[in-house]
């Protein structure tokens, strides 16, 4: 596995280290089949993860807790006022006084958060939820017989006080400066029933002013429709409507990780999966960020999540009445991929299962990665990054028969490519994830992941020397089989009704790999 | 090399170990007591910190090759082959029914056995017990004390 290369040489001496210490050096790196740096030429050095990182600008944990109970500000007025009343009185809804007063004060509430965040009157609005609270409490008091009523005033309070404590979280996000501009009051409240941090907003740049050429039809997939948007700044984007609800639509493998469908956060759970993906130092997913876009049914703006656009296609297509989901074919038969093709597959489609393992991915069916092979070229996309970082996943060894509707290849993969393994092996939870997950999801989550994380390391060492492949072309499994990675991935199973695989290669490509006869 | 397990005697016979003994024999055979795996655990972990303050020394001196060792060398060897195989047979001791501890019990002691042979043949490990940077890592030392705890838990 020592694959030498030229490198300019170190002298040795001069530096800090004794002698005693060069000799314990020199002998340990033989034990560990390594040569030294300062003798001969070696691989070249690897990056270390990167040194820990300022705590990133994010609001406090709180805004991960307020979603579940908050209203809409059309809920809250429903809540009261949906109801007709019986007793009609000269042709007006006879209503009570009580009843006023909260009407009013849910329209001042509206009124008020409808002004742009910078001009917004943040603490007015605090009061103005303060004067509904207790105008939904003289309601509710006024009204205690009547079990419809008592229920919609508590409901009306308990959003009114989860509306105070995203205020709060609007008010402590570091980043609020960076949207001020572009919000207004009620949408920067919505974006923290989303669990968003405005560092990960970028509405000055994304918006629908800015957009140049919008396909509002562009892809569709189980759960959402997603629009392609060509930005003036030359971007083209990929857009889907992040939901402040799941409820009803949740996939079962959401809910089987424990995902809670009243505060699935799907759009943060994108910005956490790039965030181990840079960690891998893999490009396997969309760089991503949140946007707005006018909903072509609705007509009303969107907060919604923005990634790359990822090149090629997904690995099967899905058909629309049916549901029935075909293969495509990668390359025309005939005309298979080229050995350097081959092998950027193969590490990219590991990498992208080394990736859904810590992030505890449930949903890599094929329909939810591209590949783009384009002669010596191959990019593997994983899209759809929802369906992950649940609490109750702690195994990162996980497979259909503990989550039947898991679409993940089973098992933890097989194979690792150097790069892939020096970053995880030189990282540490603590320093390179926590900060970033932490203001992502629920504390809960983390623990989950730093558990799927620390597990997937230490799969890693044991995997450590004769699985880690420095060269997907050259590689052979330890003697007697001697296969190479194609053929071992293969060996290593589609995963169908096991719960081991070769990953995505084993699933999706060595099927057709051995029909062209690359194997 | 694990001893037949102790015959459950009766409740009465039962209640005066405790009394009288402090010790109660249905705890003595297994998953009463702490969990085997927490005990490895715990040495692993403070092995594995020891580990990662030489990794942070030998970084420190900026030297290529040191950085090399920090890199490779260390967490493999805590954390190997052998590693995943020990942490299985301890998991499923600790998780067996009383009728397979037995079973399980022989399972640990086999890859325990198998554990102190690969650390104690590896001159990596006494390489790094033996470090010339002044910090102490006691891997063999802490190891062993972890596996004789296991081994007294399992008879
Ligand atoms: N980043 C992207 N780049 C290119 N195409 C994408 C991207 N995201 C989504 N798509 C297209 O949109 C379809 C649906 O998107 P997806 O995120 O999978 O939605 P759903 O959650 O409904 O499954 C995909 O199958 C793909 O064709
Ligand atoms: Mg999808």
């Amino acid at each position: 596995m020592s694959d030498v290369q030229e490198k300019p040489k170190r002298k040795r001496g001069g530096s800090l280290v004794s002698r005693v210490q060069r000799s314990w050096s020199d002998s340990v790196l033989s034990m560990i089949g390594r040569s030294s740096l300062l003798e001969s030429g070696e691989e070249p050095p690897v990056v270390l993860a990167p040194p820990p990182p300022p705590t990133p600008q994010r609001p406090p944990q709180l805004v991960q807790e307020v979603s579940a109970r908050m209203l809409t500000f059309d809920e809250l007025a429903d809540k009261i006022g949906h109801r007709p009343h019986k007793d009609r009185l000269g042709g007006h809804w006879k209503r009570s006084t009580e009843y006023k007063a909260v009407r009013a004060e849910i329209t001042a509430v509206n009124t008020l958060s409808a002004a742009s965040l910078v001009d917004g009157d943040l603490d007015g609005l605090d009061g103005q939820l303060d004067a509904l609270i207790a105008a939904a409490g003289r309601y509710r008091a006024q009204h205690k017989k009547n079990n419809d009523k008592t229920g919609a005033a508590d409901d009306v309070v308990a959003s009114a006080q989860a509306q105070k404590l995203a205020l709060a979280a609007v008010r402590a996000d570091p980043a609020f400066d960076q949207v001020k501009h572009h919000i207004t009051l009620k949408q920067a409240i919505e974006c923290k029933q989303r669990g968003m941090a405005f560092a990960d907003c970028r509405f000055d740049l994304y918006n629908d002013t800015n957009a140049e050429e919008v396909d509002d039809a562009f892809g569709s997939g189980m759960a959402n429709s997603v629009a392609k948007i060509e930005y003036a700044n030359g971007d083209t984007l990929v857009f889907k409507g992040e939901r402040v609800s799941d409820e009803g639509v949740q996939l079962s493998a959401a809910s089987a990780i424990g995902i809670d469908a009243k505060a699935p956060h799907n759009g943060n759970r994108n910005i956490a999966t790039l965030a181990v993906a840079e960690l891998l130092g893999q490009p396997i997913v969309p760089k991503v960020c949140y946007g707005m876009h006018t909903n072509p049914t609705t007509g009303e703006q969107e907060i919604g999540l923005l990634m790359t656009m990822a090149p090629g296609k997904t690995i099967t297509t899905t058909d629309p009445v049916t549901g029935v989901k075909k293969r495509r074919e990668m390359w025309p038969p005939g005309n298979p991929p080229s050995a350097t093709a081959q092998a950027k597959l193969m590490e990219q489609l590991t990498s992208l299962d080394w990736s859904d393992v810590i992030t505890g991915q449930m949903d890599r069916h094929g329909g939810n990665y591209m590949v783009d092979i384009n002669g010596d070229e191959v990019t593997v996309t994983g899209i759809d990054n929802d369906v992950c970082f649940g609490a109750q996943q702690t195994d990162p060894n996980a497979n259909k028969g503990q989550y039947f509707s898991r679409t993940t290849p089973p098992g933890m993969p097989p194979l690792i490519d150097k790069k892939v393994y020096d970053r995880i092996i030189a990282s540490d939870f603590d320093r390179d994830l926590r900060p970033k997950l932490a203001a992502l999801m629920t504390a809960a989550e983390v623990t989950a992941a730093e558990s799927r994380f620390n597990l997937s390391k230490m799969h890693a060492a044991g995997l450590h020397p004769e699985y880690v492949v420095a060269d997907w072309t050259a590689w052979r499994s330890p003697a007697p089989a001697q296969l190479t990675a194609k053929a071992f991935l293969k060996a290593a199973g589609t995963g169908v009704g096991s719960d081991k695989s070769g990953g995505l290669f084993g699933r999706d490509f060595a099927a057709a790999f051995e029909r062209e006869g690359i194997l | 090399m694990v001893g037949g397990s102790p015959v459950a005697g009766s409740e009465d016979q039962r209640q005066w170990c405790i009394r009288v003994l402090n010790l109660d024999p249905a705890g003595a055979s297994g998953n009463r007591g702490e969990p085997i795996l927490g005990v490895w655990r715990d040495a692993k972990e403070a092995v594995d910190a020891r580990l990662e303050a030489l990794g942070r020394t030998l970084r420190g001196l900026g030297d290529p090759d040191l950085d090399q060792i920090a890199q490779y060398g260390l967490f493999g060897l805590t954390g190997g082959g052998q590693t995943v195989a020990l942490m299985a047979a301890l998991q499923d001791y600790d998780r067996a029914a009383p009728a397979d501890r037995a079973a399980a019990a022989a399972a640990v002691g086999k890859a325990v056995g198998a554990y102190r042979a690969m650390l104690h043949s590896s001159p990596l490990a006494e390489a790094l017990d033996d470090n010339p940077f002044g910090v102490e890592i006691g891997l063999l030392d802490t190891m062993d004390v972890a596996f004789r705890q296991i081994i007294t838990a399992i008879r």
